[in-house]
């Protein structure tokens, strides 16, 4: 079934429900349909065609037509096409129907909607806050246009968020936001049975900084891809990359050749860093860190490699409108070429001494189980999917920039452990290295940079990328003037941890680091920090002035 | 044990890699993106680069008679866009990387510029030294420059505004005279 069946099928199920259906891009289609007519539409779709679901958007669209707009985006990777289910909620009547009972995954989002939009999605089985804090006063939403992005609600001690506590006789451990055993901000609640985990409960949104407030309010085109690269640490260049992929996309463009190709290279030497920087530390979780400490010491050439290239370690900055700023000379090229060859031989050897460590692999082997009817189920992304047997990865389902002319696997595991998450990344390692090697040697020649004409207003544009952790996805809404109406960032930790209560049901206490280290969450990206680096990490809007006052008090 | 000494035999063919950091300096790239460093001396004070600093580090402030334009290094992403967008060349990102300090002075350069008044309303609008760059570019530019257009120069965008469009108006009514 190609994909324009699956859309007349869709088409066929709900001609008298659908409104409006439009194709917006080549593989992009917009469904327009009433609130009320959501959640069975969405079932079918979801739980009958198997769709996947990528995002989900609420936009403040009042001023233009007094009205909120919902944007659910399903994918269907085998057929490599997207649908958007747009809805208008008006705004005298401030709820629509949940479809969480449905779509198990659209649990966070209709929660995110309801924080920052306020609107209620009625049926949502646990409606509790999702990335604002416990304090932040009640009918007060930040994405809102009339809310300002500089506001800044007082402190509060008040500390009340409800966790979901299993009926059963449990103890109670509380685990993070500040722990030795977890490198990201995040809280769980361990509800433990002697030593075994029988539920746990997550609590977010600590790094929460309003990246798309800003970027919505104060910030250009050009300095959002900055901005967007500094999202997340490690994965920040698919960041900058989806979101100019959206724009390009939403402003019909086309950019050099050798410039698509340039992205592609840097976003497998990303790809690279990331799993090695994975790799060690996931072996750093079980406590084996010689493995730890080899891995990073293969790392540290990609990251040179990536210094040579860019000008920087890690956020290339090479990204903008059009193209990249940065051409590879011939000098660079055949250097990259040496390094490459140099990393691959050495990664081989540690991954062989590696994977022959017994103490290792039974620590990870049958651990942090996901099935994949949950990974269906949850829409899980990336080496998480792939390794629970859900064959999806972007770069092959939609290509983009480059990735069509070149050969490579999709490492695809069944087992659903931690072992297989491992074994996915460490195959994908030499994927991505010897994507980089086609792409360094069939470079074309040619020009790196575009002239990209005015970009009208209220275009839909969707970023969509293979990002070491999985898709990211970012909505966008092109506004007046080179500004964004609405940019919804989308990473892959969103969907991931969603599954980290599955994966630690039924599991010790002692493996919950591994666990959710599997995931290779990535907070600051999940909450989209951005712009400050310095501050208490408590609210979600700091101006420039706060923040210095801060500073100068100490 | 067997894997265990694959991974010794690795870890000691390797050898070690770190090395004492402060007292051995690290190798740098040829075009490493860091400290940007602006020239004073050739900075006219235009502001274009405060427009094209995404993340708020340069910044200006106007002060009646002085324009104080301050680069804050704790704000700065590295980027490189004043860079780009500097139209005399001012601001170059050097090499330099090793920029934690205690204090929180070390981290700001900031410069005075003076400000000229607009010519028709008497408002500060343009740095003197944006405006002799401006004027010196407009008489290598053309040997025979309309006076009028130098002239505008020297009025600020809002009575420019105003004077082009009543000059607008006026040709719209008696049409265009050519001399």
């Amino acid at each position: 079934m190609s994909g324009s069946d699956t859309i007349e099928q869709l088409i066929g199920e709900f001609k008298d429900r659908t409104l409006k259906y439009i194709r917006i891009r080549r593989n992009v289609y917009m469904l327009e349909v009433k609130k009320e007519d959501l959640p069975s539409i969405l079932d079918y779709a979801y739980n009958k065609l198997n769709g996947q679901l990528m995002t989900m958007v609420g936009t403040d669209f009042r001023n233009q037509a007094d009205c909120f707009l919902l944007d659910y985006v399903l994918g269907w990777h085998e057929k490599g096409i997207v649908v958007v289910f747009r809805s208008k909620v008006p705004r005298r009547d401030e709820n629509f129907p949940s479809i969480t009972p449905y779509v198990a995954c659209a649990d966070w989002y209709e929660r995110e909607v309801k924080d920052f939009l306020g609107l209620t999605p009625v049926g949502h089985p646990h409606l509790t806050k999702l990335l604002l804090p416990d304090d932040w006063p009640e009918k007060s939403y930040p994405l809102r246009r009339d809310y300002r992005y500089d506001l800044r609600p007082p402190f509060t001690e008040k500390e009340d968020y409800p966790f979901n506590v299993p009926d059963k006789k449990v103890s109670i451990i509380p685990y993070g936001p500040y722990h030795f055993a977890m490198d990201e901000p995040m809280h769980f609640r361990f509800f433990v049975d002697g030593e075994r985990i029988v539920d746990a409960d997550f609590r977010g949104g600590f790094n929460y900084r309003g990246v798309e407030k800003i970027a919505e309010t104060k910030l250009d085109y050009g300095k959002i891809t900055y901005i967007a690269e500094r999202i997340c640490g490690i994965c920040g260049f698919a960041h900058s990359e989806c979101f100019v992929q959206a724009l390009e996309g939403a402003a019909e463009t086309d950019i050099p050749e050798r410039a698509k190709w340039i992205r592609t290279i840097l976003l497998e030497i990303e790809r690279v860093h990331s799993h090695l920087l994975w790799l060690g530390v996931a072996s750093h979780l079980v406590g084996f860190n010689s493995g730890f400490m080899q891995f990073w010491r293969v790392r540290e050439k990609i990251m040179l490699l990536a210094e040579m290239l860019t000008g920087n370690r890690k956020t290339y900055g090479m990204i903008t409108l059009g193209g990249v700023r940065r051409d590879i000379s011939e000098g660079k090229r055949k250097e990259s070429l040496r390094l490459i060859a140099e990393v691959r031989k050495e990664y081989k050897e540690l991954l062989e001494a590696v994977m022959n460590q017994q103490t290792f692999i039974r620590r990870l082997k049958g651990v942090g189980l996901l099935s994949n009817k949950d990974a269906r189920r949850y829409s899980v992304v990336g080496p998480v999917a792939r390794g629970s047997g859900v064959s999806i990865d972007v770069r092959r389902d939609y290509p983009y920039e480059a990735y069509e002319h070149f050969d490579f696997e999709v490492p695809v595991i069944s087992e659903g452990d931690i072992l297989a998450r491992t074994i996915v990344r460490a195959r994908e390692v030499l994927e991505a290295l010897s994507i980089i090697e086609q792409a360094l040697t069939s470079i074309p020649n040619g020009p790196v940079l575009a002239y990209l004409d005015h970009i009208p207003a209220e275009k839909t544009g969707i970023g969509l990328i293979e990002a070491p952790r999985g898709t990211n996805v970012h909505f966008l809404m092109t506004g007046k003037e080179n500004t964004v109406y609405r940019w919804r960032v989308r990473a892959p930790t969103y969907a991931n941890l969603q599954v980290a209560r599955i994966m630690l049901m039924g599991h010790t206490l002692a493996d919950a680091p591994v666990i959710i280290g599997s995931i290779d969450p990535c907070i600051s990206c999940m909450e989209r920090f951005t712009v400050v680096d310095v501050n208490n990490g408590k609210v979600a809007l700091i101006s420039r002035e706060s923040l210095l006052g801060k500073v100068a008090k100490k | 044990m067997k894997g265990f000494l694959g991974l010794l035999r690795v870890a000691i063919s390797r050898g070690r890699v770190t090395f004492r950091y402060p007292k051995k300096k690290t190798t740098i790239p040829e075009g490493l993106r860091g400290k940007p460093e602006i020239d004073f001396e050739a900075c006219i004070g235009c502001g274009g680069c405060v427009s094209a600093c995404p993340s708020d580090a340069l910044t200006f402030k106007d002060n009646s008679d002085v324009r104080v334009i301050s680069l804050f290094y704790g704000r700065c992403i590295f980027c490189g866009r004043c860079e780009e967008s500097c139209p005399v060349g001012a601001i170059t990102l050097t090499n330099v990387f090793e920029l934690a300090s205690l204090d929180r002075e070390h981290l700001e350069v900031v410069a005075e510029y003076k400000l000229a008044r607009c010519r028709s309303c008497g408002r500060y609008y343009a740095t003197e030294k944006c405006l002799e760059d401006v004027l010196s570019a407009y008489n290598e530019a053309l040997t025979d420059y309309d006076e009028d257009l130098r002239e505008t120069i020297l009025v600020c965008t809002e009575c420019r505004r105003k004077e082009w469009s009543e000059r607008l108006a006026q040709t719209r009514k008696e049409g265009v005279k050519y001399e």
